[in-house]
């Protein structure tokens, strides 16, 4: 009988085992193309063509999955291009994929300060700073991990039942739980990441979705703000609660997640 | 209790005392310095004049230079003492009242003093000297207010002086002023108030000045509308009856009169505010209104090559300074230049804003040679002439000569070993963004990215799935256990009988025990082995067997028991012992649950 107990908990352990470690073997796809693009990309930079190279990192972000390392680079080229407002967008883009980047925070400390407005930025509740480290991919495979061994020792639990086993099962669980918790916030964060980035030079802020009505405040480009919602063609952002109002809708860009691609290989 | 104030008041006194000494040895570094509390008057002011002494007040009566166009009154002295910022500090104040006997500009000081045998100078100070204001046949009273503006009409940018004087012959107090609000005219304030006399139809009134700049937002004609002055009058009391004996009581401090509350106002004054002209709009204009000045500086002007050189632009001046322009230099063949943050002063002083922007670049020569640092323009527009001045520097020269690599580097390797270098704060010389990542591991993407919903959700979901698994399977085959444990109870009275019939009458006894047991161990599912009397006793009792019914069962194994271990078995002792037993154990199995 303790021979098939055995053998039971074995499966139970390997089958967990394998799900995770295949998963973080499997490719999802067949690895990254468009090296061709990325390095005449960076050659057109190098030699101050920033429109073409712009082009080209768009291009690859639009047709496959890349790194942060392509926004980054995008957001380079618009800062030589003087279009502080879409150089910050890909910086805020990057950051999502490579978080902790000290190249990505100087630029983009660069770019906002070369912007015009003032505009004081909102910062974690000093609890979850420390998920503004990771990125999303991060946190999940430390949830993955700490799930695997949370369960593995539930299920030996199931046949040792001694004091060391049930400590470890409280100290796992509560790694679970916070990790858990904390990933479930970063992740809705990002998907419901309300900023925009102000693109166009100057924008006027209007009282409503009118051209006629009055023009309540006025922005530059480069300027972060939250955008609420969208009525035809306009969109309602504010700066602060006593700062809102509406602007056309090609004015700013939301940073948000970075899209599917079009073609996913 | 007394003898401990008098204790008080001494060491208080001894600390005075001991403070003074300080102060006398601190006033060792005398400093003099000469104050006008205007730098315009006009020839019917009286104006008070200052020269201070810090650090000793044994100082000699100070002798004072230019004040020949003036008629000097001395107003007395003041000392004083004081500590800041744990320093101790005395001196004292000379006091005069001067006033102008011509019109001029004229240069005051400096002020000489002799301390203790050595000459100490004051600075000099400058005051214009205009003529009165033109006084109209209409009689001033005790009390009035007047406002006048630097200029009646002028440009948009330009900054207009917006004087109030207070004249006033009676004691008022608790004054508040307020300024005339206009809309597209803004009131900035300029220094502190002064105060000095002045003699109006041979009357001398105490006047407090104030000044404001006064900035126009958009051109027009605009009336600067009157501005008030509230305060409480002080009423004259009647002469006392008392004559001179209660002249005494005639001082301020003693006079409790009452105060009537009053209120004037200032003359309106027009104002016309032109836009400025597009006429000779230079390229580089800025908005800057006022008088400016742009001057260059080259340190040093002879390096060697690689080495760096500081050209330093300053533009100063009055009026909206604060739009003053950041210059360009133009770009230089083989000169690399670096832009240091320029620095910007303004100063709102009682005569206006005046400003001072200070701009630097590093410049290091690649090739040697004699450079030519292009000359500077700086666009203004001058509300005086009406017209926009470029004013432009004179180009600069920068003379490099050779230097090889390995003698620089010789020589700053002699440098390290003849001393140490001191270190200084690393400065951004210029502001840029890094470089690009050019690595193939910035183009792939990560793996949560590419991974679909499906792997991720799997992979979370997986290891609980896999534990509830494993404890249903757990829990399934705990049941069939209990369920083939059942089974086995119920078919132990049967396999009872079966045993017991099968034993033959010679069987030892014991075989009888054994079965019993088996049988308890079958039905009630335990793993005890074999079992005393008093055991299975006490087990058929726990089990809710009839104590009756119990005590048959103990009495029979008592019976066998006392049977093996007496060796009184007697012949088929097995057959008179069976019917019973297995009569008793089915009644046991139907009791039992």
């Amino acid at each position: 009988m303790n021979h098939i107990k055995g053998k039971i908990f074995f499966i139970a352990c390997a089958l967990c085992a394998f799900m995770v470690l295949s998963a973080f073997a499997w490719d999802g796809s067949s690895g990254a193309k468009g090296y061709d693009v990325f390095f005449q990309a960076n050659q057109d930079y190098k030699e101050g063509a920033y429109e073409r190279a712009a082009s080209a990192y768009e291009r690859l972000i639009s047709e496959q999955f890349v790194g942060g390392s392509v926004y980054y680079n995008l957001g380079n080229c618009y800062v030589r291009l003087n279009r502080l407002g879409k150089a910050i967008l890909n910086y805020e883009r990057a950051r999502y994929l490579m978080p902790r980047d000290s190249d990505l925070d100087f630029n983009l400390r660069y770019a906002k300060e070369m912007t015009k407005d003032k505009i004081e930025e909102s910062s974690s509740f000093p609890i979850f700073q420390w998920i503004d480290y990771f990125g999303i991919s991060a946190v999940f495979w430390l949830f993955v991990i700490l799930n695997l061994l949370f369960w593995a020792s539930l299920l030996m639990r199931l046949w040792i039942r001694s004091e060391w086993s049930f400590y470890m099962v409280i100290c796992l669980g509560l790694l679970w739980g916070i990790v858990g918790v904390s990933g479930t916030m970063k992740w809705y964060s990002e998907t419901n990441d309300k900023r925009g980035v102000v693109i166009a030079p100057q924008m006027n802020v209007h009282s409503g979705p009118d051209e006629r009505e009055t023009v309540l405040f006025k922005l530059h480009e480069g300027s972060m703000v939250m955008c609420e919602r969208e009525e035809e063609g306009w969109i309602l952002i504010f700066i602060t609660p006593e700062k809102r109002g509406w602007t056309k809708v090609g004015s700013v860009e939301r940073i948000k997640k970075p899209a599917q691609p079009k073609i996913a290989h | 209790m007394v003898r401990d104030i008098y204790k008080c008041c001494f060491w208080m006194i001894a600390l005075v005392v001991c403070l003074f000494c300080c102060a006398d040895l601190a006033g060792a570094q005398a400093t003099v310095s000469l104050e006008v509390h205007s730098k315009e008057a006009s020839l019917s002011d009286t104006i008070k004049m200052v020269v201070k002494i810090q650090g000793n007040k044994q100082a000699l009566h100070p002798v004072i230079y230019g004040l020949e166009p003036f008629d000097v009154t001395e107003g007395g002295t003041s000392s004083h003492f004081q500590v800041i910022n744990g320093q101790i500090g005395k001196g004292v104040d000379y006091i005069y009242y001067i006033t102008p006997k011509k019109k001029g500009k004229f240069i005051i000081g400096p002020a000489e003093v002799l301390i203790n045998g050595k000459k100490y100078e004051s600075q000099t100070v400058h005051l214009e000297v205009r003529e009165p204001p033109s006084e109209s046949g209409e009689k001033k009273g005790s009390l009035f207010l007047t406002a006048v503006l630097s200029d009646d009409r002028g440009y948009i940018g330009q900054e207009f002086i917006y004087t109030l004087k207070f004249y006033r012959t009676k004691d008022v107090s608790d004054i508040n002023l307020i300024l005339p609000e206009i809309q597209g005219l803004t009131f900035k304030k300029l220094g502190e108030h002064k105060a000095y006399t002045s003699l109006l139809q041979g009357v001398r009134y105490s006047v407090i000045e104030l000044r404001y700049a006064i900035i126009a937002d958009k051109p027009g004609a605009y009336t600067v509308p009157p501005a008030y002055l509230k305060m409480k009058v002080l009423s004259e009391r009647a002469h006392s009856r008392g004559g001179r004996l209660f002249d005494f009581f005639d001082d301020p401090f003693f006079n409790i009169a009452r105060a009537r509350p009053l209120s004037i106002g200032s003359n309106p004054i027009g104002l016309e505010v032109n836009p400025l002209p597009q006429e000779g709009r230079p390229a580089d204009f800025s908005g800057l209104v006022g008088k400016f000045s742009l001057r260059t500086s080259l340190m040093p002007t002879r390096l060697k090559k690689g080495e760096s050189s500081t050209l330093t632009a300053v533009v100063s001046g009055k009026g909206n300074a604060r739009l003053m322009p950041d210059l360009h230099i133009p770009e230089m063949k083989n000169v690399k230049f670096y832009t240091d943050q320029p620095t910007l002063n303004i100063e709102t002083a009682f005569e206006g804003v005046s400003g001072k922007k200070t701009m630097k670049w590093a410049l290091v020569p690649q090739k040697d040679g004699n450079y030519e640092i292009p000359s500077l323009t700086l666009s203004y527009f001058d509300p005086d002439l009406g017209q926009y001045v470029q004013s432009r520097t004179k180009p600069l020269t920068l003379e490099v000569l050779p230097g090889s690599i390995e003698e620089d580097t010789q020589k700053a390797e002699q440098k390290i070993h003849v001393e140490k270098p001191g270190k200084k704060e690393v400065n951004m010389q210029r502001f840029d963004i890094l470089s690009i990542h050019e690595g193939l591991d910035g183009l792939k993407a990560n793996r949560f990215q590419r991974l679909g919903i499906w792997p991720l959700g799997a992979s979370v979901l997986l290891p609980p799935l896999v534990f509830l698994l494993v404890l249903g399977v757990k829990l399934y085959m705990g049941k069939n256990k209990l369920k083939e444990d059942t089974i086995i109870a119920k078919k132990a009275a049967a396999k009872f009988s079966k045993r017991m019939k099968v034993l033959t009458g010679d069987a030892p006894l014991l075989e009888i025990v054994k079965i019993t047991n088996l049988y308890l161990n079958e039905r009630l599912g335990l793993k005890s082995g074999s079992l005393t009397s008093e055991e299975v006793y006490e087990i058929l009792i726990k089990n809710g067997v009839d104590k009756h019914l119990a005590t048959d069962v103990k009495e029979i194994l008592l019976s066998i028991e006392a049977a093996i271990y007496t060796g009184d078995e007697g012949k088929d002792h097995i057959g008179k012992r069976r019917e019973g037993l297995i009569a008793t154990i089915k009644k046991i199995d139907r009791a039992l649950p």
